[in-house]
């Protein structure tokens, strides 16, 4: 189909040269498009009155305008360069067919059309994968070239992700590499996997202003340095380009010859982590009040997926790269690399402009801040059952590599007003995965009863109306994705009790103590799960705590989304004081649960025990909780527990929860990487 | 205009909705001491002079954004001042001057959200300038008052080109004097085309930003200078006190 769109005829500019500078006109197919006497630009017109670089092109909207820099200056003759008679250093048209526009670069008049053109950048279908089984192909991948293989090979390799899209693939026959996802064959034939949950290949999200554009748009970033001034970006930030010339492994030569490796948005031209490029996202929206833990609460619970994820369910969670996350490992840093017992850190109150967390850019002539996310690969470490071959117990078939994209939000821009065009930092929850809303309870008076007494002095008199905050993000999701007012968002909800330290006092009252998080061992050593059974009494627990105070939050979360849970989380453990947080004290409770929780909902880690999506309605006020839990996985003695299970006894105690195969409370602690 | 509460707060009354996006958007403060830090204190204000195209209306926004005690929240807090101004609001004295003479810059604010009365801040004029030209403040701090006129001699010469003084927030406190110095050098007609910011870390997308004074800081429980750092081919002028030298 690929092929089909590009042989084409289609309108596009035009630039009309003199016979003695060039025998044919220039079509601008992309951009940049730069125009002078030196043999580095791509128009070039040998005359002494033209400067070395001229005249700078820029498609705009898929070239319905064109933007003409004049990068002469002015010769003190008066200006270089003239559009239909006008000086001009900047200046933008509008595509209109049959209308000429006259320009002059120096003393040298040229013309400027959008016109049909036949579109010579169609792939010979010599270039696309010719179904020949003798022929033998290879691919370089990270620098390592592979092969010979035959096609079905290359196809399998690209299913189990050892062939990336941009990939150069070639064999004896074509006259220069292509790239992988040029080949129909191995998009048809090759990944099942994504057919089945991923979004296509070839179509990708930005995580800052998630655009979905196509992978044959992606930019490059320029390294000369004389091409610095985005017209996005601003006058000091390198150049994007879209590449004519791609070399091996993901390189592009800019307009002056550098070889180029970063890559970039193409509407919002941000940087891409190129690792993201090659994977597929899971977005997370993390939720709440201003005040309500976000920013701790996100550095808590990505520091404990460092450890828990590798050591429970084989998958590697890293930064993408140094750059992407730093503002995320400053937090991480604040609360969990103290050189001694006795410092004290504070994150700081989460800023809007926030210059680490946000970026001006400049689209459709609009100054907008977008969010700078951070981002997470999460790698199968074994494809043990997770190859795409072996469906796992949620019956999901999880991908072996993807990313994870996360946001720090001020709390003041999830309040009512701030969606505006110029503050779009929230949209991510458009494109959510799954949505962690966290319920700050010393913010709703009506939880002061419950709050130890030992906190409430330190606790700032603030009140909210929480369930507003659900509202607006139901509004929003509404407003931009064309949902019913009926309609319930289809995805995994955690409605997390925030600061759950403060209630410690009021539930050990009612006999229920806190203990380690969710998992057990599938197999010691090897592979554990995530208790689903626990999970669900605890969300049960939580739920009609929370319904008894604040009702009217349960049901507009309820009235949100299909699957909601409930539960408790403290991002350090306890309250932080003036001085800030004591970090030696940092003691953090269920953090990565909710994370762990959404993921086993995608399927990408093993759940075991009911899954929750199987009880419907179930979690509404009042219902007995030990008619549940009918149905357990094979093997999985949870039923035991389950009978166990009442108000008043020890629900969060795994020792009493007992298969025998919990983990021991020392298997997790806090400590460093 | 002012912020608190990380909200507008509030505004002159007829002021256009794109300006308040505008200055909403050069709010944003980077604390070098976190709240509780026993040098909380040093935390610069950010005194700043920006030059935005609005629909074709080349306006100056001189600014000043500072810690403000604690918040609703109980964490940190700011206080945003930014002053819009046209063609003929610019006096002849430039905005640094005009910032540090004018006391008109709130610190804090303590009243609901209102709106203000149009014309309430006048800028010091002509006639309230002294048109020293020796530097005291870059003499006192770093020995050198020549250094006063360096600044003004790349602001004449190259306009385009951004420059980088770093310096220590213990030890120089008198950012904007500095600034002052150097733009009293400059004829009268580029002094409002001259930008600076006395606490840099980004560069906003509408604005240039001339001069740049950068807190350089690596002590223990001070937040590292982590904004956009490009060099070459770019000036940078390392700003050592007295004592150092």
């Amino acid at each position: 189909m690929l092929l089909k769109k590009r042989s084409r005829v289609k309108n596009a500019w035009k630039l009309i040269i003199p016979a003695e500078f060039s025998s044919e006109s220039y079509v601008i197919r992309t951009s940049p498009v730069v125009l002078g006497c030196s043999g580095h630009c791509d128009i070039v017109i040998k005359d002494p009155s033209v400067a070395e670089s001229h005249i700078q092109f820029v498609l705009v909207s898929q070239g319905k305008f064109l933007e003409i820099y004049s990068l002469a200056g002015d010769s003190g003759e008066g200006p270089r360069t003239m559009l239909d008679g006008g000086a001009v250093e900047k200046t933008r048209i509008k595509a209109v067919g049959d209308k000429f526009f006259t320009l002059k670069a120096g003393n040298v008049h040229l013309r400027l059309m959008y016109a049909p053109v036949r579109d010579s950048s169609s792939v010979p279908s010599g270039r696309a994968a010719p179904r020949v089984p003798q022929v033998q192909w290879f691919f370089l991948h990270g620098g390592v070239e592979y092969g010979p293989m035959t096609e079905s090979a290359l196809a399998r390799a690209f299913a189990r992700k050892e062939l990336l899209p941009l990939d150069d693939v070639w064999h004896s026959g074509l006259d220069r590499p292509m790239r992988a996802y040029e080949m129909p064959a191995l998009l048809h034939d090759g990944s099942r996997l994504s057919k089945k949950k991923a979004e296509p290949w070839g179509k990708l999200r930005c995580p800052c202003c998630w655009h979905n554009f196509l992978i044959e748009d992606v930019m490059y970033i320029s390294r000369h340095p004389d091409l610095t001034g985005d017209p996005v970006l601003g006058s000091e930030e390198p150049l994007r380009f879209l590449p004519r010339d791609l070399k091996p492994v993901r390189r592009a030569l800019d307009s002056r010859g550098e070889v180029c490796s970063e890559m970039a948005c193409p509407r919002c031209h941000l940087r891409i982590p190129t690792p993201f490029i090659d994977t597929v996202p899971l977005f997370l929206s993390i939720i709440g009040i201003p005040g309500s833990g976000k920013s701790y609460y996100l550095a808590s619970a990505t520091w404990r997926l460092r450890k828990i994820l590798p050591r429970y369910f084989n998958i590697s969670f890293e930064d993408i790269d140094n750059m992407t996350n730093q503002w995320l490992n400053a937090y991480e840093e604040a609360l969990f690399f103290a050189r001694d017992r006795d410092e004290y850190h504070v994150i700081e109150k989460t800023q809007i402009e926030a210059s680490g967390l946000s970026r001006q850019v400049k689209i459709n002539n609009i100054t907008m801040l977008l969010p700078q996310p951070a981002i997470f690969t999460l790698v199968s470490k074994s494809h043990g059952g997770n190859d795409g071959d072996t469906p796992m117990p949620s019956g999901n078939m999880p991908l072996p590599v993807r990313t994870l994209a996360v946001y720090d939000n001020a709390g003041e821009h999830f309040q009512t007003g701030q969606d505006v065009i110029e503050k779009p930092g929230t949209l991510h929850m458009l494109h959510a995965h799954g949505f962690i809303f966290l319920f700050d309870p010393t913010a709703d008076p009506r939880f002061g009863s419950v709050i130890d007494q030992g906190g409430r002095d330190g606790i700032a008199a603030t009140v909210y109306q929480q369930q507003k905050i659900v509202i607006e993000t139901m509004d929003r999701v509404r407003k931009y994705t064309g949902l019913n007012v009926t309609d319930k968002v289809k995805k995994p909800v955690v409605a997390g009790l925030s600061k759950f330290d403060l209630l410690q006092g009021y539930f050990a009252g009612k006999g229920i103590k806190w203990s380690d998080p969710p998992i057990k061992w599938i197999k010691r050593g090897e592979a554990a799960a995530l208790d689903m059974s626990l999970v669900r009494m605890v969300s049960d627990h939580i739920r009609e705590f929370f319904y008894e105070l604040s009702p009217e939050y349960v049901n507009t979360i309820e009235s949100f989304a299909h699957e909601v849970v409930y539960l408790p989380v403290s991002a350090i453990g306890h309250q932080p004081g003036t001085r800030g947080v004591n970090t030696g004290d940092v003691n953090p409770l269920w953090v990565e649960v909710p994370f762990l929780y959404i993921l086993s909902r995608h399927g990408h880690i093993r759940s075991a025990g009911q899954d929750i999506s199987n009880r419907g309605r179930s979690m509404s006020a009042g219902q007995d909780i030990l008619n549940r839990g009918q149905s357990m996985s094979a093997g999985q003695d949870i039923s035991s527990h389950d009978r166990k299970a009442s108000p008043g006894q020890s629900l969060l105690n795994h020792g009493e929860i007992g298969s025998g195969k919990m983990l021991n409370h020392g298997d997790i602690e806090s400590g460093k990487r | 205009m002012g912020t608190s509460g990380f909200t507008t707060v509030a505004h002159t009354e007829g002021m256009p909705v794109r300006y308040i996006a505008l200055c909403e958007s050069l709010s944003g403060y980077t604390y070098i001491y976190p709240l509780g830090h026993p040098k909380y204190h040093l935390n610069p204000v950010c005194y700043s002079h920006h030059r935005v195209d609005v629909n074709g209306t080349i306006l100056s926004v001189i600014s000043s954004v500072m810690p403000c005690g604690r918040d609703y929240t109980g964490r940190e807090n700011k206080i945003a001042h930014h002053v819009v101004l046209e063609s003929r609001d610019m006096v002849p004295c430039g905005p640094a001057w005009a910032m540090m003479h004018g006391s008109f810059f709130m610190e804090n604010w303590n009243q609901p959200p209102s709106l203000l009365a149009p014309g309430r801040i006048k800028l010091p004029g002509t006639d309230v300038m002294k048109e020293s030209h020796y530097a005291g403040t870059w003499n006192d701090e770093f020995g050198d008052a020549g250094t006063a006129g360096v600044l003004a001699r790349w602001a004449l010469e190259q306009p385009g080109i951004p420059s980088f003084k770093l310096y220590d927030p213990e030890k120089t406190s008198s950012i904007l004097a500095l600034a002052v110095e150097s733009m009293v050098l400059l004829p009268p007609e580029k002094r409002w085309t001259t930008t600076f910011s006395t606490c840099f870390f980004s560069k906003p997308m509408d604005s240039d930003c001339l001069w740049r004074f950068c807190p350089v800081i690596s002590r223990p429980g001070a937040r590292p200078w982590h904004g956009e750092w490009v060099i070459s081919p770019w000036k940078i002028l390392r700003l050592y006190s007295r004592q150092e030298v």
